[in-house]
């Protein structure tokens, strides 16, 4: 701080200096001047006071008009040398003021010593004091005071009028001088003090200035590095961000990738598993049918097993192959207004009879029983029956499980199933709603779970926007729960599935014609056709087909799709375009149970599309409905 | 510009100054001879001597600068002693100029003097006959003739101001009886009949 200080002073110090020098040529400048046109004034009067002087008749020039020519000349040249050649100098303005106050004696003299004269001399003293430097006044003074001394001495009537003067009266005319002096020195000394404070102040601001022009600098300097240091970090992280986008893409495509192949890998699979397992169950639908003979106890049973373990198989291809859909994306819900007591009503039915052979009571006690629900009718009986296949699973026999359903609020139905079973532990109660996770591994394994129904049921309940979850003793029994939405507008009426038996053969020799390329698959729909009284014409291919449609003309074709040489699509698509095949019923089979597999089949043409493995109670009796209506039409 | 210079300089200049300061000092206070105070009132004059109170003359070239100081100091006097004294001022003129030298700054002037004749003394006689020889001669001259004050009323050649003239020649208004009293006076050569110049110790400059 006290180097700032001295710096300031230092500065103001010479910014005091430059001022005070420009004053004092200006000042210098401004006297020139007055002292050209003080000499052009003295010779002026001169000229119009006393121009010549006489003796008698003659005349000649004045000596006042010479003096004003030649002693103006010399008071006013020296000095206004001295502005030209040496402005500002101490030397300059001395000779000034002692010009100027002669210049006053003159003036003086040349006006006969007229008092109003003698005002030039406070004048002058006043502009000298524009110099602001009292050594000039002082000078001045002392010429006053020498002129009236050495008057006095020598001439004291050419100033004080006597002859006698007292020997002070010098001092009296000088004291006058002298207060004006005063005055104009606190005057001058008061401008002095003036310019140093405004020197001060500049001084001060200048320092101000340097150093905010200083901190300006630095700030400046701080935010461009800031600013590089930012550009760069915003270049690297593009480039990391390109960087990860590719990664991203890339990862992308390979997982699109992934996706194609897992799906063509599914697609293959589902076909690859679902042929052989029609097989698996399409035989063992036939001996429990009986159609060829009485079986033994022993042998119903090993069917019953057979078809079981088919059903077994069969639920948890398509459980994962649900799960894979709904991960992809690709599950579509059909949501639609369903009546609450159907729905539960509906699920209890087709289990009431395992509960009953465990011996298990299965109560249903929907509270609002005229509520609908809007959601998918297949989905939603799919996780009644996952939760109902539990409850069977864990709950003992001689226990009870209820099926509830209540409204908890204004916008939401909850559906619970309630057993009396093992429980579930509290830790593992979230843990047993993720794939491949169960409460007791070895006791779920033991009875034939993998850990993917309650996962598959939570998606399925979150694609209806609804919430799932458990309240579970250990020991006492669960109850599992999960939330639909309630529907705004009523129920549709579901159509009932007829029932058909095998001891009653409705055929009556219709034919039909079957193209199917699996021998397996083809020995069971022919068997189960024949036993129900149609006769079959089978081909192998979808060229084959249309060559026996053709020749045959049957009543009906049951086509699987996937055939070599000609898939079942084409050659659809090709009987359709002659007009005898035009309304001909076509029933398409397939492995794949896709959306997309059962739009195509009936794009290109067919009338019914069925996913294997075939279940019996739906095909056959969808085949006689379909041979009654085309008949019926053509009637 | 070395010192050196610059003080061979400042010492010209002063020597310089110095020098013109002299020389017109010198002519300021030179003056000429006032008139001898053994004069009386002398006979044959045109001029008029008044009988009750003493008489001023002032002589004054028409033309000359200086005697407008003497012509001031005098209106001065008046002012201190109205009716005092009777005044003439006589204007000696040479017969060439005597209509040109009747319109001057210093004629008008003096017109301005309250109770002051103004005389043209043509060809000088006047002049001649009071032995006035330089502007601004002052005469003081009693009722009965005599000759009480003779010389100028400025300090110097156009100076005014309190002067020794000035108080001599009040003194003598204020006591007649006392001997008569001379006082240098400034001024230019006065128009003469006799046209002899003043000499050169009497001459001014």
């Amino acid at each position: 701080m006290k180097q700032v200080e001295k710096q300031i002073k230092r500065r103001a110090d010479e910014l005091f200096t430059q001022d005070y020098e420009a004053l004092h040529r200006r000042t210098d400048r401004i006297f020139a001047i007055l002292m050209v046109f003080q000499w052009a004034g003295a010779i002026l009067m001169a000229l119009l006071v006393s121009p010549k002087t006489w003796n008698q008749g003659e005349s000649s020039v004045h000596i006042h008009l010479w003096t004003a020519i030649i002693l103006g000349g010399l008071l006013t040249s020296f000095p206004v040398f001295l502005v030209v050649t040496q402005p500002g100098r101490a030397s300059t303005r001395q000779v000034i003021g002692i010009s100027q106050t002669l210049f006053s004696a003159m003036l003086i003299h040349l006006s006969g010593g007229r008092i109003e004269t003698h005002f030039h001399i406070f004048g002058s003293l006043a502009f000298l004091a524009f110099y602001r430097d009292w050594k000039v006044l002082l000078t001045s003074t002392i010429i006053v005071a020498v002129d009236h001394l050495l008057r006095g001495i020598y001439w004291p009537q050419s100033v004080f009028g006597v002859l006698a003067p007292s020997n002070w009266r010098w001092l009296e005319h000088a004291a006058w001088v002298v207060f004006e002096d005063i005055v104009l020195i606190a005057y001058c000394n008061q401008g002095i003090r003036e310019m140093r404070d405004v020197s001060t102040r500049h001084a001060e601001l200048e320092a101000t200035n340097e150093i905010i022009d200083t901190q300006v600098r630095d700030r400046t300097a701080e935010l461009a590095e800031a600013r590089e240091n930012l550009e760069q970090q915003v270049e690297e992280r593009t480039s990391e961000l390109a960087e990860a986008l590719a990664c991203v893409q890339r990862t992308n495509l390979s997982l699109q990738e992934a996706n194609r192949h897992k799906s063509r890998f599914l697609s293959t699979m589902s076909h690859e598993l679902r042929t052989p397992l029609n097989a698996i169950t399409g035989f063992a639908d036939l001996l429990a049918g009986e159609g060829f003979g009485p079986l033994n106890s022993k042998q119903k049973k090993y069917v019953a097993r057979i078809d079981d373990s088919g059903a077994h198989l069969l639920s948890l291809i398509n459980d994962v192959l649900d799960l894979t859909k709904i991960e992809m994306g690709a599950m579509e819900l059909s949501p639609e207004s369903v009546g609450i007591q159907e729905l539960l009503q509906g699920a209890a039915s087709m289990v009431s009879s395992q509960f009953e052979e465990k011996g298990i009571a299965l109560n249903v006690n929907p509270e609002a029983v005229s509520l609908n629900v809007l959601a998918d009718r297949r989905r939603t009986r799919q996780i009644l029956l996952n939760l109902l296949s539990n409850a069977l699973k864990y709950a003992p026999s001689g226990t009870e499980v209820s099926l509830n359903a209540n409204r908890p609020d204004g916008n939401r139905l909850r559906i619970s199933v309630s057993d009396q079973g093992v429980g579930v532990e509290a830790a593992k109660q979230q843990r047993i709603f993720d794939e491949f996770q169960q409460a007791d591994r070895e006791r779920d394994e033991a009875l034939g779970g993998i850990g993917l129904g309650l996962s598959l049921t939570r998606r399925l309940v979150e694609l209806h926007q609804g919430e799932i979850g458990v309240e579970s003793t250990v020991g006492e029994g669960s109850t599992f729960w999960f939330t639909l939405p309630i529907a705004t507008h009523a129920a549709e009426s579901t159509p009932t599935v007829s029932r058909e038996t095998l001891s009653n053969p409705v055929g009556d020799g219709r034919l039909i014609l079957v193209a199917e390329d699996s021998e397996v698959n083809l020995a069971v729909l022919t068997d189960n056709l024949e036993i129900r009284g149609y006769e079959v014409v089978a081909a192998r291919n979808g060229k084959e087909c249309i060559e026996l449609a053709r020749k045959h003309l049957p009543q009906m074709i049951i086509t699987d799709i996937r055939m070599p040489v000609m898939d079942g699509l084409e050659a659809v698509q090709l009987l359709r375009e002659e007009p005898t095949f035009a309304h001909l019923p076509i029933i398409a089979l397939t492995a794949d149970a896709s959306h997309v597999s059962r739009d195509e089949c009936l794009g290109a043409g067919c009338t019914a599309h069925f996913t294997k493995p075939i279940d019996a109670k739906k095909l056959y009796p969808a085949i006689q409905q379909l041979l009654e209506a085309s008949e019926g039409a053509k009637a | 510009m070395n010192p050196r210079m610059f003080y061979a300089i400042v010492g010209c200049w002063i020597v310089s100054v110095a020098a013109c300061v002299y020389v017109v000092e010198r002519y300021a206070g030179q003056p000429g001879p006032p008139s001898p105070l053994s004069l009386t009132w002398p006979e044959g004059t045109q001029l008029s001597l008044s009988a009750d109170k003493p008489t001023a003359l002032i002589f004054a070239h028409p033309k000359c600068p200086c005697t407008q100081a003497s012509i001031r100091e005098f209106e001065r006097i008046k002012a201190r002693h109205p009716n005092a004294f009777d005044t003439t001022v006589v204007f000696p003129v040479t017969a060439a100029q005597k209509s040109a030298w009747q319109d001057t700054r210093l004629v008008n002037e003096t017109r301005n003097l309250p109770s002051a004749r103004i005389v043209f003394d043509s060809g000088g006689i006047e002049s001649d006959r009071f032995d006035a020889a330089v502007s601004g001669q002052v005469f003081l001259f009693a009722p009965d003739g005599r000759l009480l004050y003779s010389g100028g009323i400025t300090a110097a050649r156009g100076h005014e101001g309190m002067n020794g003239g000035q108080e001599a020649f009040e003194y003598q208004l204020s006591h007649p009886s006392s001997p008569g009293k001379t006082f240098p006076v400034f001024g230019c050569g006065l128009v003469r009949a006799s046209n002899t110049s003043v000499p050169d110790s009497r001459r001014d400059m």
